[in-house]
Parts: C-alpha cells; sequence; structure tokens
C-alpha cells in the first residue's frame, strides 16, 4: 500500500501540490488524472523520492520512503516515462536488463527474464540486439515498459508511458498493458492527461487539479457523481454517455431474452460501447452473448442505471 | 557533367585567379648572394623551368566547372609539378652564380602552394569523397614530397640547406615541441575534465570557472610567460625552461577541454538522465555508464581541438626557453633569415595537420565501436 499522508511542494513561488493525502491499495492500477502543471507528475516523482515533498510524508506498506537508501528504494520500483528516456547507445536487451543488472543478477537469468519481458510487451525476439534509434515510438515504448518491470518491482509507476503515441499503436499499448496488469498484480501507479485513457484503464482514479485532489474514485463513481463542476467538465460534455458505455461490461447488463437465430453475438466482458457499436453497425436491437446460454443484450439494457 | 546548372564553383574560380596572379605578378624564387643579404626575386614567367605555371592555371579555371575525379586528378598533379619545376628552376640559377649563392622561395611559390594544397581539398569535397580515401589522398601527396626531398629534388632549394644544417637540432626539436603539446593537453584533461564533472551541475560553479579561464584565455601568450616568471623562480622551479611553458600552455587548454567536456556531458538527452535516476543508478554510474560514454565522440573532438591548439602555441614557448620548433622561428626572426622562420613554421603546421588527421581517424574508428 502506497500512503500520501497531507503532502505539499512547492516550487519558488508555486505550489505544486498542496496537502494531498492518498492511499492506494496494493495491486490496484491507480490512475492520477488531470490538466498539464496539476501535480500529478509531481506526486508521482515523490514515491521513488526524485522529488522529495517539503511537509508530509509518503510511506509504502507503512515504511516512510525516506527510511529506505534511495537507491534501493528506486531499483524496487518501476519507472516508466513519457519520453521513454531508453538509453541510446545501449541495445533494447541491455537497456531492459539494466535494474536487474544493476541488482547484481547473473547473466543467463538476466538473459532469459529480458527475452520473458520481451514476449510480455508484444515485441519480436529477434530486434534484442537492435538500438533504441532504430525501433518505432510504440516499440521503444514497449521496451520502456518492459525495462520498468524488468526486476519484478513490487510497485511501477508510469508519468504517460503513451502519450507520445498516434492513437491506434496507443490504444493496442494500452490493452496489452491492461492484461500485463491483470497477469501480474503489481502496484501501478499511472500518470495521464488523458481521461479516456484514466477511464479505460483504471481501477480508481485520482482527479488533480492545482495540487489537489479534487476527488477519488472508480470510473463510474467520477462518471456518475462527479464531485464538482471541474470534475463534471472533465469527464462529462457531449461524450459523458459514451464514456459510460466504455467503462461498464456486457456482462452488467445481459438479461435472458430471445433472439432471432443467426444473430452475431458479442462477449460478455466487452463494454458496452462496442456493444451499442455492433448493433448501430449491424443494424439490431438486440445481440446474443457469447458462451451464455439464452442471455441477451439489447438497446434497452444499455439504459439500465448502474446499481 | 552539368553544364546547364547555373552555378559557379566560387571557391575554386578564387583559387585558380590567386594562383596565376601569384604567378605572374609575384615572384617564386629569390636568388641572394649569401644566406643573410636580400637577393634579387624572379617571376615564374621570368624562368625557363617556371614558365608554364601561368597556363596551369587557366587550366584550373578552364576546367573549374568540370565535376567528377577529372578536377581532382588536375589538382593533385599540380603541387608536385610545382615542387619539381621550382626545384630545376633553382638548379639553373645557381649554375651561374657565385658559390655561397641560396635560391630562397618568394611568395609567389607559398601562394601558389597555398592554392594548390586547397584546390586538392576543394575537389576532394565536391565530389563527396570518403574520408579514409581523403587521408590517402594526403598521405600519398605528402610521402611523394618526402620521397622528392629525400631523392635531392631539391637540395640547392635554400630551405632545404637550413635543414641539412639544422638537421640534428631540428629533429630533437620536433620531440620537444610534440612532449610540450602533449604533455599539456594531458595536464588539461587531468585537471579539466573533473573540474568540469564537478560543476557540471552547479550553476554558480560553472559561472565562475568559465570565466576565470576565459580570462586566462585573453591574456596574450608572450604576456602570461612574462606573467609567470616571477611566481614560477619563487616557487622554485624556474621561471625559463619547461616549467613555465607547461604552465602556460595548460592554463590555455583548460577552457576548451572544461567547455568540450561539459558539452559532451550535456549530450545524453535529459529523459536518459531522468530514466537513469528513477531506475536506482547512483551519480557514479549515471556518469560512467550513460553520460561518459554518449559523450564519447564529443570528448574526441576536443581533445582534437586541444591538441592541434596546443601545437600551435607550443611555438610561443621557445621565448621562454622550453626549445621546441619554435627556436628556429624566433632565431629566424633575430638573424633575418626567413628560411629557418618558414622551416620551423612549415613544421609547426605539418604537426599540426597530422594530428588533426590521426585524431580524425581515430574517431571515425572510434564511431561504430561505440
Amino acid at each position: 500500500m502506497i500512503e500520501f499522508s497531507n503532502v505539499s511542494k512547492r516550487f519558488g513561488q508555486d505550489e505544486a501540490v498542496d496537502g494531498v493525502s492518498l492511499s492506494i491499495a496494493s495491486g490496484e492500477l491507480f490512475v492520477m488524472v488531470g490538466p498539464s502543471g496539476s501535480g500529478k507528475s509531481t506526486l508521482l516523482r515523490m514515491i521513488n523520492r526524485l522529488v522529495e515533498p517539503d511537509e508530509g510524508s509518503v510511506c509504502i506498506d507503512g515504511q516512510d520512503v525516506r527510511n529506505t537508501p534511495v537507491t534501493e528504494l528506486r531499483r524496487g520500483i518501476g519507472y516508466a516515462i513519457q519520453s521513454v528516456g531508453l538509453f541510446p547507445h545501449w541495445s533494447v536487451a541491455r537497456n531492459i536488463g539494466t535494474v536487474p543488472r544493476l541488482l547484481g543478477w547473473k547473466e543467463d537469468r538476466i538473459a532469459s527474464r529480458v527475452a520473458e519481458l520481451m514476449a510480455m510487451v508484444e515485441l519480436d525476439a529477434s530486434i534484442a540486439k537492435r538500438l533504441p534509434a532504430e525501433l518505432s515510438g510504440g516499440q521503444q515504448q514497449r521496451v520502456g515498459v518492459a525495462r520498468a518491470m524488468a526486476a519484478q518491482p513490487i510497485i511501477v509507476l508510469m508519468d504517460e508511458p503513451f502519450g507520445a503515441l498516434d492513437p491506434v499503436t496507443r490504444e493496442k499499448l494500452q490493452h496489452a498493458f491492461r492484461r500485463i496488469h491483470a497477469d501480474i498484480g503489481t502496484t501501478v501507479v499511472f500518470v495521464t492527461h488523458d481521461m479516456d485513457e484514466a477511464l479505460q484503464l483504471g481501477d480508481r482514479i485520482a482527479f488533480i487539479d492545482g495540487g489537489h485532489v479534487r476527488q477519488c474514485g472508480t470510473p463510474l463513481e467520477l462518471l456518475l457523481h462527479p464531485a464538482d463542476d471541474v470534475v463534471r467538465g472533465f469527464v462529462g460534455g457531449t461524450s459523458a454517455g459514451l464514456r459510460l458505455l466504455s467503462v461498464r461490461k456486457v456482462r452488467d447488463v445481459m438479461a435472458p431474452g430471445n433472439v432471432a437465430d443467426g444473430t452475431p453475438s458479442i462477449h460478455a466482458e466487452a463494454d458496452l460501447r462496442q456493444a451499442l457499436s455492433m448493433m448501430v453497425d449491424r443494424g439490431l436491437r438486440a445481440l446474443r452473448v457469447d458462451g451464455a446460454g439464452d442471455q441477451v443484450i439489447s438497446l434497452d439494457g444499455l439504459l439500465v442505471p448502474p446499481s | 557533367m552539368r553544364w546547364t546548372e547555373r552555378t559557379w564553383p566560387l571557391a575554386l574560380l578564387a583559387l585558380g585567379v590567386t594562383g596565376l596572379l601569384a604567378s605572374v605578378a609575384l615572384n617564386a624564387v629569390v636568388l641572394a648572394p649569401n644566406r643573410l643579404l636580400t637577393g634579387h626575386g624572379y617571376v615564374s614567367i621570368a624562368l625557363p623551368a617556371l614558365r608554364w605555371l601561368p597556363l596551369a592555371w587557366l587550366v584550373v579555371l578552364a576546367t573549374a566547372r568540370m565535376r567528377g575525379m577529372a578536377g581532382l586528378v588536375v589538382a593533385m598533379l599540380l603541387l608536385p609539378a610545382l615542387l619539381v619545376a621550382t626545384g630545376f628552376a633553382a638548379n639553373g640559377l645557381l649554375a651561374t652564380a657565385g658559390g655561397h649563392a641560396r635560391v630562397q622561395l618568394g611568395s609567389g611559390f607559398w601562394c601558389m602552394a597555398t592554392s594548390a594544397v586547397l584546390l586538392v581539398a576543394d575537389r576532394q569535397r565536391e565530389i563527396r569523397m570518403r574520408a579514409s580515401l581523403r587521408l590517402a589522398c594526403w598521405i600519398g601527396l605528402a610521402m611523394l614530397v618526402v620521397a622528392m626531398t629525400a631523392a635531392g629534388m631539391f637540395d640547392r632549394l635554400s630551405i632545404v640547406q637550413e635543414f641539412v644544417l639544422q638537421r640534428a637540432r631540428f629533429l630533437t626539436a620536433v620531440g620537444q615541441h610534440l612532449l610540450l603539446a602533449f604533455s599539456a593537453t594531458a595536464a588539461a584533461v587531468v585537471l579539466g575534465a573533473p573540474l568540469a564533472v564537478a560543476v557540471a551541475q552547479r550553476r554558480r560553479g560553472r559561472g565562475i570557472s568559465l570565466a576565470v579561464l576565459n580570462l586566462v584565455q585573453t591574456i596574450p601568450s608572450m604576456a602570461l610567460f612574462a606573467l609567470l616568471v616571477a611566481p614560477l623562480a619563487w616557487l622554485g622551479v624556474g621561471g625559463t625552461g619547461n616549467a613555465p611553458a607547461l604552465v602556460a600552455l595548460t592554463a590555455y587548454a583548460l577552457l576548451p577541454v572544461m567547455r568540450y567536456t561539459l558539452a559532451g556531458l550535456a549530450t545524453a538527452p535529459s529523459s536518459a538522465l531522468d530514466a537513469a535516476r528513477g531506475l536506482g543508478l547512483q551519480p557514479w554510474q549515471v556518469l560512467t555508464r550513460v553520460q561518459l560514454p554518449l559523450g564519447l565522440p564529443v570528448f574526441a573532438a576536443g581533445l582534437r581541438i586541444v591538441l592541434v591548439q596546443s601545437i600551435g602555441l607550443a611555438a610561443v614557448a621557445a621565448l621562454v626557453g622550453a626549445g621546441g620548433l619554435g627556436r628556429f622561428v624566433f632565431l629566424g626572426l633575430g638573424q633575418g633569415a626567413n628560411d629557418l622562420v618558414m622551416l620551423g613554421t612549415l613544421a609547426i603546421i605539418a604537426l599540426a595537420l597530422a594530428a588533426d588527421g590521426a585524431c580524425r581517424a581515430l574517431e571515425r574508428w572510434m564511431e561504430p565501436h561505440a
């Protein structure tokens, strides 16, 4: 568990973070979202002590981070950033193996871990010997994520890791990342300014603005009960309804019913937005749900309010 | 050949015109009754052996817009031809002159020789010659000149006679000169590089140290040598000789060493540094594993520039009795023997160019390995 207790940080005259208290559960994918300059990156960087708070404390599993030697602390926490920050003179494999090497792992153990990580982030093993400059932006970002995960850290910090990518690559990486997180269950603290990304990825979301936490809750809570107009403005707008669909699953609203033979089906874990899209695309009012007996999802079902 | 292209090779034309004017208006050689007296100058068209030179420059101008290897071949032929013909001209003049008579090289010769060298460089650039081939061209030309000298083709030229007279001292001086320049460079790196690393993250420290070194750089070299005499004598290491020369050369080399070290350290992208710190590299690991390897090309370029600068500046060291090739320059100036001055100067230029070429070759060799 990561716990911020009343932390503040000033840079010159600017109050970057002002009395923030937050707690992040183990294994959670926690997203901090907010406009540029809101203090979300500063908060993130306090966890691995790249920034030291002026007031308050940050604790990991009850231990103040200041009590752990800084290099030891950082080697136990994965770190991936928007600009990737790969070492341009090192091969992909060497970049990924940075922290294991610092920790003094044996070469063959590093090599097998690197191979495992490359498979996990869906990188072809043939690029292991390439230099970062020879990779596409998406590949570089995958290397960055693999490097952050290399030494099986208990916590991974990610500062807009997909921010500089084109929408298609970005969505692919988000899906891959969601899957990786579900598989390994590391605590992830993820910073982004993109509300859709936050809703897509986060187990819980903290909305940060002007150095304060305006609201902290699940995606559904933020969408249904925004704490104030600023949050409402950020989550809502014209696409509020679509966003609501995208955070709910077919499983949540499916009901027994009858549809004509040969009606196409959709997976129970798909989100409602995909279901709506499929209905509009095929001109149907209802779809069969994959492998769920007589369960169907109908246009009316989309309007059922979340419980 | 692209005749339709309306661009004129300006550098090439300027070199051709310079050569042409030098061949008709300036003294190619000077016949002096002895080593020290002023002699009588001869323009190249006044001597049978050199009469073809204006024509050669006209050929250069006429072929100025020709592209490709042909231009380079013309340029490469010019220098050896000029040298051989000058050797013959000297022999011709001396055949009818007295026993102590000497043939000195005149301003016309130096102008034409310089133009011919620059012509080769320009043609190499034009055809985008590979760096290794360029180096091979220069080494080939240099070896040709050395071979012709060794074969005695220029024995009657006064500059060669000066060399023969001074041979032992000359070779010692080359050694002293190189030793001085290399030790000053090494000392500056040993002192300057750690200083740069120390102040790289400290704006104030960097400002102060660069300001001080900038100030040192503005002191004229002769004044710096003079300034060092008293304090070094007081320290007991002697105000003349190698000590002040080494101290002064090191002081001059410190600024470029620091500047290039700082520039090299800044080569690493800030995102890589952030990631390095965030992943738990210790400060010394960030330096040795990220900043130093990434800055290597800049460090190498800096080292080359500092070395070349030190070879040039070491000439002045002769003033405080440190020896080196500068001795010949100052000795020649004192005696009014221009050939002695030229002997020292040409040797210093040759050393500087050789050091530059060798360092560049080393840099290129290092690149793919980095």
